[in-house]
């Protein structure tokens, strides 16, 4: 509170005398209010003093007071006061002091405020108006006011020097409170840790909290990354070694596998070998068996070399069998032919005419007879005789006929038997050596010379059939394969079983060659790396195998794991050294707010400690305070005020004497100008303290001289430059001698304005 | 051969050190490197390579990446190829990372050791060997080094740290440069990231001088990134020491305009001409103010004010009022501002160190403006 506080305006209902408007000139000089006696100059004042204090009806003064300004004719008795506050703005203040109510308005805008305005309640309203008032005018009671800056008419012998002072004092310094305030305000922006030691924290959190729970979350969040990081290594490593174990383990598959192949390979090829050497040695078998054979065949063969046009059919017994009875039947047919032979032949046949013949002959002989004789007998009897004869000529030539065609198909039949017995005989004779000679006599040597030939044949057909067998043994044996001609059912065996053993000897060859491919091909099988401690075989090979696979997977597995707990726990979401950046950030930022609260704490503690070490002095400021103006208004007879010990018990020096303010010495105008000196000298002091409202001095000439007027007159000049000052006076001869206009001159019983121009200026 | 290269882009960073203005910086940002394909046309480079940290962080934002990846498209469909590895901020190796899908076609290094990719250009053939650093699957990337026995021009193209990089110190999780290894990779340009400052082949050091080079952040990412940030175009000859120079992007730089002094002034107005004298066109400045005004200087005002003019300013208040002619003045009144002022000066006296002093000194100034002492 640095500005000066001052009465802007007044419109009073107050009473008798003091009923109007009245504007109160802004000067750095005291404002005059002058009138005669009885003008209202003082009720002016009061007025303006009480529409912001009220009346405590509880004190009698102040009940009398009251009574005496609300008019027995019952009008109401209120007022308006326009005040500039120390806050730089005007408010209004309307009182009904019939009821003591209260209104504040704020006249630069903002919401009014009604209210009790009575000095001496206890209520809510009375103490938030009291507030109100003291935030505006600096003081909150009227003796406050009174015992320092407002000396009413005759209540100056009330002065006193007194703690109370202090006490008022103490209120003020709103300077001091607003500095702190304000250091207060942009600390608690800042931080919420208390400005002061003893001080709580605020629950909500300001910019350095903020800052330090960002930069924790930093931290935090960093910790997490330089942890994923710090785990990523070796999680990487795991991942790596596993991923370099799956690499060794393919490797060693790789081998395994390429080795595996050869290997099994080399066992097949050397069990083919095995097979193949097994085969050659029964193919060699098989063909000197066969070579046997067909030997042992040429042998036989040799042996019983027969002419083949001398060699008898196999069937000869049999064929000679059925020659022999040919040969009987033969010569039985032949006899027959010449039975047959011996029987009528056909010319021996009566003409088939000579019946007809005799018949019409006879007929003829009767009708010749009839005719000639026209005897019918003849005719009769030749015609009988004719029937009869024709029919016995008729019936002899069929029996004849019969006969004969008989004999003729006997005939028949013989030649046809002999035909083909002939035919029979020749295809049976067939093949047969020496056919022409083979007769009934010669049948018995040459059956005996076919069973010698059969004999033989039979040898032959023996060691054929061995030589068969040979070449069935050399086809089950797989040397050869008897059909690969496909003609083996029509092939000689001897042929056939040169044909088997040209194959035998073959695939002999062949087995040989294959034999000999396959030792090239293991030969030619190089040597194939195996893992170390694994046998060369294909089992060991294919149980290393199994046991790399089973531990591939197994380690996939492990890779596979150690993927995921590093994409989980070893893969930040954030980089470290971008976290680290921006917490160098935050960090600069919060030590740069903690700075700026530290300086706001020691401020705020400068503030605290000067304010308490200035207040320390207090008492010697309003001594030295109440010493200048006593000095100044006695000019220099009155003063200084000594008070080592309590106010009350203060000493003046009156010419250099110390003594009792109240004491005998002082004549009534060094009293008065004393009183004068305190009272002003108190105001100065709460002044300096930031209390500064209006200085209202009632009659401030009176009893004094003329000197004393005009030092008092500099003295209230000086105090107006810091604050607003009215004086009261009737004294106009005074004020002439000052050389002082009336601002404001009241004249009879109403108050009137009077906007003169100050006529004085210090 | 010219070559385009660029690194630590940071395409949808935070930029929270430039408060109010971040969202501001960050949009103009993605502009400037949307200019690519205009740049790499005016310089007449043959392919672009991007040493890593191109996203400020593994999830950009489909709208950063999608931008990056038509910026990406342009200059290829332009016949400019583009390389790419990711850095530290947009590491390969993290759940989410903005390379799982292509990015407009450029082609990006993701094996943890060297890869080489070889294009036919204007200037002949370029051979890139890019590797993306996991230190989990390759903790020596550098040994993987092995040159083509081909034609043309070979550049490495790596996101680390060489010795003088502030990363150099985290460890293992940032991919370690030492200048021997540097010097000794056969190639005839080795792009690098991760550095934001330039630094040019001539500057790494070593007994044997590397062809490598750092062309520092595209733009300032925080308020210690002073100075013209931006891209190195770099021509590249097949067994010649390559020749750099460094461009600046459109992002606007911060200007360190180093310290003002403030000494008897005795009012802001004045202090912002002290200042504003010294700030380049375009530029953000970062000042640092000194010496002792007459007045209760609030650095905040002056930051405010310069803001104002400039978009963005920064500014360290190291003034100090404490010992001024109107802090006597002050001083010397028995009020409570006096009582301040000698209880402050006190405490200044008897801090123990120099931040303890300088926390007194703008604590007092603090609470002279809080007593509304002018």
């Amino acid at each position: 509170m640095t500005a000066r506080v001052r009465f802007v305006r007044a419109d009073l209902e107050y009473g008798c005398h003091a009923r109007g408007s009245i504007e109160i000139p802004e000067k750095d000089a005291p404002v005059v209010i002058a009138g005669p006696n009885g003008s209202g100059k003082t009720t002016l004042v009061e007025a303006m003093v009480r529409t912001l204090f009220g009346f405590d009806r509880r004190q009698p003064a102040d009940r009398e007071g009251l009574d005496a300004r609300i008019p027995w004719a019952g009008e109401e008795c209120r007022a308006v006061v326009e005040v500039l506050a120390a806050d730089g703005r005007r408010y209004r203040v309307r009182r009904e002091f019939g009821e003591g109510e209260v209104e504040i308005e704020p006249l630069d805008g903002g919401p009014t405020w009604t209210g009790d305005g009575n000095p001496a309640a206890g209520n809510q309203e009375a103490i938030e108006y009291r507030r109100r008032l003291a935030e505006i005018f600096g003081l909150s009671e009227i003796e406050h006011y009174e015992s320092t800056s407002c000396i009413g008419q005759g209540r100056l012998l009330d002065t006193r020097l007194k703690d109370e002072l202090l006490q008022i004092e103490a209120g003020g310094y709103g300077n001091v409170d607003e500095a702190r305030k304000r250091i207060r305000d942009a600390h608690d922006r800042l931080t919420a840790r208390p400005i002061e030691g003893d001080g709580r924290p605020k629950p909500k959190a300001r910019a350095f909290e903020l800052a330090d729970a960002e930069i924790q979350r930093l931290e935090s969040r960093l910790r997490s990354a330089e942890a994923a990081f710090s785990w990523r290594a070796p999680l990487e490593k795991e991942v790596d070694d596993a991923r370099a174990r799956v690499h060794r383990i393919d490797e060693e598959i790789g081998q395994l596998e390429a080795a595996l192949g050869p290997l099994n390979e080399r066992r097949t090829l050397t069990a083919t070998i095995s097979a193949l050497r097994e085969r050659q040695a029964t193919a060699e078998k098989s063909r000197h068996r066969l070579e046997r054979a067909i030997r042992h065949h040429e042998a036989t063969a040799n042996a019983i070399a027969i002419p083949r046009e001398e060699r008898y059919p196999a069937d000869f017994l049999e064929r000679a069998g059925r020659i022999e009875w040919m040969w009987t039947r033969q010569s039985a047919l032949r006899a027959e032919r010449d039975r047959l032979e011996s029987a009528p032949r056909t010319a021996d046949v009566p003409r088939p005419w000579i019946a007809p013949a005799v018949t019409v002959l006879l007929a003829g002989i009767g009708a010749l007879a009839w005719v000639l004789a026209g005897a019918l007998l003849p005719l009769v009897v030749c015609g009988a005789l004719a029937v009869v004869v024709g029919t016995a000529l008729a019936l002899h030539r069929a029996t004849v006929v019969r006969q004969r065609d008989r004999a003729l198909q006997e005939k028949q039949g013989v030649y046809g038997e002999i035909d083909t017995l002939t035919k029979d005989l020749t295809k049976e004779l067939e093949g047969v050596p020496r056919a022409r000679t083979l007769s009934p006599a010669t049948i018995d040597e040459r059956k005996q010379a076919f069973e010698v030939q059969r004999k033989a044949g039979e040898k032959l057909a023996a060691a054929a059939e061995a030589l068969e067998e040979e070449i069935r043994d050399a086809a089950r044996t797989g040397a050869a394969d008897p059909s690969a001609d496909g003609t083996d059912g029509q092939v000689p065996v001897p042929d056939r079983a040169a044909a088997v053993l040209a194959r035998c000897e073959a695939a002999a060859e062949s087995v040989r060659t294959d034999v000999a491919r396959a030792e090239i091909r293991i030969e030619s099988l190089a040597e194939q790396p195996l893992p170390e401690g694994v046998e060369e075989s294909p089992e060991a090979v294919e149980a290393a195998l199994a046991e790399r696979r089973a531990e591939r997977r197994q380690v996939e597995r492990t890779a596979r794991e150690a993927e995921s707990r590093l994409l989980r726990e070893g893969t930040g979401d954030e980089s470290p050294i971008a976290l680290r950046d921006e917490l160098a950030v935050a960090e600069a930022g919060r030590a740069a707010i903690d700075r700026e609260a530290r300086v706001h704490e020691i401020a705020f503690a400068l503030v605290r400690d000067a304010y308490e070490a200035f207040r320390e002095h207090d008492q010697e400021r309003l001594v030295a305070a109440v010493s200048a103006s006593l000095l100044a208004l006695s000019g220099g007879a009155i003063g200084p005020v000594e008070a080592p010990g309590p106010l009350s018990e203060a000493r003046i020096r009156l010419h250099g004497r110390p003594v009792e303010l109240r004491s005998p010495p002082l004549s009534y105008g060094e009293f008065h100008a004393a009183l004068l000196g305190i009272r002003l000298g108190a105001g100065d002091f709460l002044a300096r303290s930031g209390i500064r409202p209006p200085l209202i001095v009632d009659e401030p000439f009176a009893y004094l001289d003329d000197a004393r007027s005009a030092e008092l007159w500099r003295l209230l000049c000086g105090v107006a430059r810091e604050r607003q000052v009215l004086v009261v006076t009737q004294e106009t001869l005074t004020l002439g001698a000052l050389g002082v206009a009336p601002d404001i001159v009241l004249r009879g019983s109403a108050a009137r304005e009077e906007t003169s121009p100050p006529a004085f200026t210090p | 051969m010219k070559l385009l290269h660029l690194a630590d882009v940071h395409l949808g960073a935070s930029m929270s050190p430039f408060g109010d203005r971040a969202d501001d910086r960050r949009r103009r940002l993605l502009d400037a490197f949307r200019e690519l394909p205009a740049i790499a046309e005016r310089e007449g480079a043959h392919a672009v390579l991007v040493a890593g940290d191109l996203f400020d962080r593994p999830e950009p934002g489909a709208g950063t990446v999608a931008a990056a990846a038509e910026t990406f498209a342009r200059l290829q469909e332009a016949g400019r190829p583009v390389f790419a590895v990711p850095g530290n901020h947009d590491s390969s190796t993290l759940h989410h990372h903005p390379y799982a899908e292509s990015l407009g076609g450029a082609r990006v290094f993701l094996s943890p050791g060297f890869e080489r990719a070889t294009v036919e250009t204007a200037a002949g053939p370029l051979h890139v060997y890019g590797l993306a650093y996991d230190m989990g699957r390759e903790d020596a990337p550098l040994s993987t080094w092995e040159r083509a026995d081909l034609p043309g021009v070979h550049v490495a193209l790596l996101h680390g740290s060489a010795e003088f990089s502030p990363h150099w110190k985290i460890g293992k999780n940032a991919l370690r440069l030492p200048l021997d290894a540097l010097a000794a990779l056969d190639c005839d340009y080795v792009a690098l990231g991760d550095y934001h400052g330039f630094r040019p082949p001539d500057r790494f050091g070593g007994e044997t001088p590397a062809r490598a080079c750092y062309p520092g952040s595209f733009a300032a990412l925080d308020l210690t990134e002073t100075g013209p940030r931006g891209y190195v175009v770099a021509e590249v000859e097949a067994g010649r020491a390559p020749r750099v120079v460094h461009r600046a992007s459109t992002v606007p730089p911060l200007q360190d305009v180093g310290t003002v002094d403030v000494g008897g002034a005795t009012e802001h107005d004045e202090v912002l001409r002290r200042i504003a004298a010294r700030v380049d066109d375009g530029a953000l400045p970062v000042v640092r103010i000194a010496g002792v005004p007459d007045f209760p200087l609030d650095v905040e005002t002056v930051r405010a004010r310069l803001e104002e003019r400039y978009s963005f300013a920064r500014v360290e208040d190291a003034s100090t009022f404490y010992a001024s002619a109107r802090l006597d003045e002050i001083a010397g009144g028995d009020t409570v501002a006096g009582h301040v002022v000698r209880l402050g000066r006190s405490r200044i006296e008897a801090a123990g160190d120099e931040t303890e002093k300088a926390l007194v000194e703008r604590a007092l100034r603090v609470a002279l403006r809080a007593l509304e002492v002018t």
